[in-house]
This record gives C-alpha cells, structure tokens and sequence, in this order.
C-alpha cells in the first residue's frame, strides 16, 4: 500500500500542468472567469477582454518603448495582431506550453526532463452579438514518460454556448467539468487526484447562472466520448459561488460520477480572496470517496475516503512579475489501513514579461508521512515556458 | 464624433455623481454634479473638438439636462454601459455601491465591444489619468514645499514609531537525522520528520516601512514526529508525542505598507520527546537545539495576515515550512 501511494503521490510529477485560467486574478478585482473567458468557469481560450486586459495590465513591457502606450497594447492582443472589433466572427487562438522538469534537485541523481505539456489550437465562432458562441480547441495530448504512451492529438474541448439572458447560459459539448476552483497548475493533488485534470474533459451540458451576488454552476456529463464506453465517467456536478465582497468569494462544489468500475463522490470548499493589487490567496478543501473495483473477476471492490487541502498566494512584485507560493496537503485513507499523508511545497516566481509571453520558475518539496516510513524530502524544480497568440 | 464624446461626460458624470450621492445625500447631488464635470473639462482625452467657451456652454447644459432625446438615447445604448461600468471598475467604492459584479462587466463589454471600440482607448486612459491625478498632486505639492519644510516633514516621519502585537498559528514541518546505535556499538542513520501547530505571539516595532520583529511560538498537543531507518526494518516509529519552542526575530520590510511585509531572520528551535528506545537499539537527540535562518511573506487584509515561511535549520536535513495566519491587536 505504501509503495502504492508513493507511486500515487509521485505520479503527480508526471501530469504536467497546463494552464489556462488565472484564478489568483481575483486579486486584480477580477472575480468572474466570464470577464476573461468565453467559459464561464475559466479555462480554454480567452475572449477580446481578457486578451486586452492580459496585455495592459497582467504582463510586462520588458523591450517595448515608452512610447507604445497600454492601450495600444490592448488594441494589438488579437491574434492576427490589431483586433477587428467591427468583425467580431472569427477568434482564432494557439497556445503552447513546454517545462523542464529537474527532479531530485540539489540532490543526487538529478535528471533533466522536457516536456511539451500543451500545443492547442482553437477557434471560436461569435454569433448574435455573443448570444451564440462555438468553440473548438484542438490539442496534443504530451507523452507520459514510462507509460509508454507518445505525443497524440486530441479535440481538447468543442462546444456550443447559447444565451438566454445576461444572466443564464448554456453549454453543451466536451468541456471541463465543473468543479472547485481551476487553479492552473494541474498537479496538484486537488486536480490531479480528483480525476478533473487537464485532459479529463468530458461530453456534457451546462447551466450557468449569475447575479450580483453568486454564481452557479451545473453540469451533466457522460464522460468523454472518445474513450472506451466502460471507462467514461458519467454523472453531475455543481458550483455555487458567493461573493462576500467584490474581492473575497466563497464557494462549494460537489460531484458524483461513476463509471463499470468506478464510483467517486468529491465535495470542497473554497475561498478566494484578493488583498491588494496583485495579491491573493485561494485555498480549497476537499474530499473524495471512491469504490473501486479492483479485481473484476472476483469482484473485489476497494474503498477509499480522502481528503485534500491546498493554499495558494499570489503576490505581484512589480507589472508582470508575480511571486507564487503553494502549499497542499493530500491524505490518502484506504479501507482498513492507516491513512498516508503527502505535503507539498512549492513556491517560485511568474513573469509576463510581455504581452503573450509567460516564464515561471518554481522550486517544489515533497515530504510524505507513511506509517513507519520516512523518506528524504523529494526536491523538484519546474521551469516553464507559456506562449500564446 | 463630438456628440459621442459628449454623451461619454455626461454619462460618467451623472453615473459617478449619483453613485457618489448614494454615499453623501442626495442634496448633494448637484454639488458632486458640477465637481465632476468640472474635474471631466480639464480632461484632455474628454475635451472634443469646439472651441473652449462652446464645450463649456454644452457641458453646462449637458449638467442640467434630465431627459435624454432620441439620438441622445442611442448613443447611450450604445456607449453607456460599457463606459460606465469600465469607468465605476477603477473606482472601488463605487463598484461595490453599485454592486457591479466582474461578470456584468465582461457581458455588456463583450455584448457592446463593437460600438465601445472608439471609446474603450480612453477610458483606459481616463482611469490611468484619474488614479495618476493623486500622485501627481503630491508630487506637485512637495515640488512647492520649501527645502526646509520637507526635511522637517521627514524627519517626523522617521520618527513615527509603532509597536504592533499579533497572534499566530502556524503548521510547522521539518526534517532531521539521527543516529542510533546498537549494543555493539555499531551505527544507524535515522531520519525523522515532524509536522504539528505552533501557536504564538509575535511583537513588531515598526519604524515607517522598517519593522524589527519578534516572535515565539509553542508546539505541543498536536504535535507529533515520525522516525525510521534510512533501510527499512531498523527503527521505525511513527506518531511520537512531541512539543517544543520555536523563538526568533528579524527584520521585515513593508514593500507594501500593513499589505505586504517581507522578512528574514533567525529562529532558535528546541524540540523534545522520548524516542521510546526499544530492544537494543539507542537513538540520540531526546531534545534538539538548533538555529535556523528564514525568510518569510506575509499578506494583510485588515487585522488578519497570512504567512508563509521557509527556513533551514542547521541541524535539520531539509528546509522548514510553516504557513498560517495572525491576527494583530
């Protein structure tokens, strides 16, 4: 079981994290992924907004002359340079993400490891002034090291989206799911655990309703359509978020998904805050039920009730360059063992030094607490580079 | 163009003024009116094309006006929203007043982004010219201060001196070796690793953006630290009740004042348990005294601040964590 676990935790590494939405952003005032996204839950490609304010006031204006002003930058985040605000049809967008992953840092036996972890490409279809939106991303999956699998393409997310007011939309397609906060690192134990990574989309519908105060979300999905019928995890989730203020929202989340093999219930807690401009901290807190059936021919089911934590600070240094620390903790309560505990550690810097340019650099150790078992702290250090256009 | 323009002050007159009025009466209004607008005419980026005396004429009669015609009306359905929910975002208190939610903002933005096109340029840069209009006033206002004037200011405020007392609670995590030896004298590397809560107080002494910090800190109850052998089957135990102090001071800086304090010092730790020697085995360090050199972060919102915290311990075999929150007095 330990020897389990550690595979479990250390596994993490090998899911890559990809991106997309910037939850910590509440801490610039922007609390509703909808400002920047054409998913209401975040994620996925940004709309004209986000593009403009990620140019303005998000990155940095490392080479660029004073005499370029701000919003000069916002006019030219299109993709094909100066956005055609009178055709508003056609938003073409690609993304690519690569990391180098330095394991057992400053320990021996480091090793060197590159991963192109994203190369999407997207289209969105605006029609009826926004009131009907079709968006289609196209991806490769990155190779797994040592499972053996190598780079394929995938339709990440397509979708429809129709509103029927300001305040109620519907989504209908492959998507995310909706559930907790979609913090962009995709290792941790919160996404990586929870089966809502960065390549678990699933077919689906969703409803998105909002007001001054909350924000709600359900979804009914069948799994993802593309995989084998007895391994498409089918079933509901929700969100609902409340704003406490215009800078501080707390919210709640559950799912229940199943699939032959598989029955998992997760609930959280969330809360995300901003402090100053530039500054936030989001946490989650969540727990996850599975009944797996591990041996088919005898029909042996195992149990499983875990629990996770993680905490997340954003702090901007200077225009562009933000400071990201986050600690997490996952424990791991098999039926009729002892419960095993992962803490992780991470903290480091991200900079935009430029509009459709991102870097970040952290530093990660790892401690985990098993019964009667202790292991030097595993030390990893994640480079990463984030273009987009 | 012109008509455009116009209807833009208007409408960031009339919504400000009446957000505004909200929080000083109503009768109030007319006065907020007039200020705005005033503040708006010295605007370069608002001031459209007509010679000086008939903009102010038609900002005047704009001020008075209560009925919006026809083509007045379309342009503000057409411009209004946007604008003005552009502009009350960079205002805060307005924003909450009228409790905008982010998401309104991205809706009629996006639903009104072909017609704002012209407009959203300015408004940009209106809300650069309003949060700069602050600093440059000061910057202005030091400029006319005589060289004398300012150094007095300063020297008062050098010796502004506060004392800021705080409680903590933080998890703590740590890592360190051990040695154990058998009856025949032979040795066995141990790790062992600690994680519990460490409750405290912290009393700052705060010079301007210069603060000289001390905190100590308890761990006990909840505490607990597990040890094994580097090969397993030598020694294992886990869970092993263990309490201590973690002591230190430093120095911190307010990179952001009561927002964003950095600091780095020194920590004393002691720990202490009973690693409940068993067979012929005999582990050393019952109790630990090490010095530790750290660096942390710490956010504010109101009295609470959260921190993070990493340091090493001379005598630890990895880095120290500890994160939590503290609320100031």
């Amino acid at each position: 079981m330990k020897i389990l676990f550690l595979i479990f935790i250390a596994s993490g590494f090998f899911l890559k994290p990809r991106a997309y939405a910037y939850t910590n952003f509440i801490g610039y005032g922007y609390a509703a992924c909808l400002t920047c996204h054409y998913n209401a839950f975040g994620n996925g490609p940004l709309n004209d907004y986000g593009r403009a304010l990620g140019a303005n006031l998000i990155a940095g204006r490392l080479f660029i002359p004073d005499s370029v002003s701000d919003s000069k930058l916002s006019e030219y985040s299109g993709f094909f340079g100066k956005v055609n605000y009178k055709s508003t049809f056609f938003r073409p967008s690609l993304d690519y993400r690569g990391i180098m992953v330095t394991d057992n840092f400053g320990q021996g036996g480091s090793e060197n490891r590159y991963y192109h972890m994203q190369l999407d490409g997207n289209v969105v279809l605006r029609m009826m002034q926004d009131k009907f939106i079709m968006s289609f991303s196209y991806g490769m999956l990155p190779e797994e090291e040592g499972f053996g699998s190598k780079m394929k393409s995938i339709s990440r997310e397509h979708y429809l989206m129709y509103a029927f007011s300001n305040k109620f939309r519907i989504y209908a397609g492959k998507m995310d799911v909706v559930f907790g906060v979609r913090v962009p690192d995709h290792i941790l134990f919160a996404r990586a655990r929870t089966g809502i990574a960065q390549n678990d989309q699933s077919h689906g519908v969703v409803a998105h309703w909002y007001n001054e105060s909350f924000e709600l979300g359900v979804n009914y999905f069948v799994g993802d359509l593309s995989d084998d019928a007895d391994v498409r995890l089918a079933g509901f989730s929700s969100m609902l978020e409340y704003n406490l203020a215009s800078d501080f929202r707390v919210g709640a989340s559950i799912l229940s998904a199943s699939h032959e093999f598989l029955s998992r219930t997760l609930a959280a807690l969330h809360a995300r805050v901003g402090f100053f401009k530039g500054a936030s901290l989001v946490a989650e807190y969540g727990f996850l039920h599975d009944q797996e059936i591990t041996d088919l021919n005898t029909g042996v089911t195992t149990k499983a009730s875990d629990n996770y934590f993680f905490l997340q600070s954003m702090i901007k240094l200077k225009r562009g360059l933000h400071n990201l620390t986050t600690f997490e903790r996952y424990t791991n309560v098999p039926e009729g063992s002892t419960e095993n505990t992962a803490y992780r550690m991470t903290t480091g810097l991200q900079w935009f030094p430029l509009p459709r340019f991102e870097i970040r650099s952290e530093i990660s150790a790892g401690r985990i607490f098993l019964e009667n078992n202790v292991n030097k702290d595993s030390w990893t250090f994640l480079n990463q580079i984030h273009l987009w256009f | 163009m012109v008509l455009k323009r116009l209807m833009i002050l208007f409408l960031l007159v009339s919504f400000s003024s009446q957000a505004l009025a909200q929080k000083n009466g109503v009768k109030k209004l007319s006065i907020l009116r007039s200020k705005m607008i005033k503040g708006l005419r010295k605007s370069p980026y608002l001031k459209p094309k007509m010679n000086y005396t008939a903009y102010k004429n038609y900002t005047r009669k704009l001020a008075r006006t209560r009925k919006l015609n026809r083509r007045q009306l379309e342009t503000f359905l057409k411009l209004a929203q946007v604008d003005m929910v552009l502009y009350a975002r960079t205002q805060s208190k307005l924003y909450r007043q009228e409790g905008l939610n982010s998401s309104y903002v991205a809706e009629l933005y996006r639903y009104k982004s072909r017609q704002a096109q012209s407009v959203r340029a300015k408004i940009v840069q209106i809300d650069r010219l309003l949060t700069k209009k602050k600093a440059r006033k000061q910057k202005v206002a030091k400029k006319r201060l005589p060289p004398k004037k300012i150094a007095k200011k300063e020297k008062k405020k050098k010796l502004v001196l506060k004392r800021k007392f705080s409680l903590y609670s933080t998890f703590i995590s740590w890592q360190e070796d051990r040695l154990a030896k058998d009856q025949t004298g032979a040795e066995f590397l141990l790790y062992a690793q600690l994680r519990g809560y460490c409750t405290g107080i912290a009393y700052d002494f705060v010079f301007n953006n210069f603060h000289m910090t001390s905190h100590a800190c308890f761990f006990g109850p909840l505490s607990t630290i597990d040890i094994s052998g580097e090969q397993s089957g030598v020694y294992d135990k886990s869970d092993i009740a263990t309490m201590g102090i973690m002591t230190g001071a430093g120095v911190s800086f307010d990179i952001k004042p009561e927002q964003f304090i950095v600091t780095t010092g020194m920590d004393l730790i002691y720990r202490s348990n009973d690693w409940e020697n068993s067979g012929d085995l005999d582990v050393d360090g019952d109790t630990l005294i090490t010095l530790g050199l750290y660096g942390q972060t710490e956010i504010s919102r109101g009295p609470y601040a959260f921190d993070f915290k990493l340091g090493y311990g001379l005598a630890f075999l990895s880095a120290y964590w500890q994160f939590g929150i503290k609320y100031y007095f």
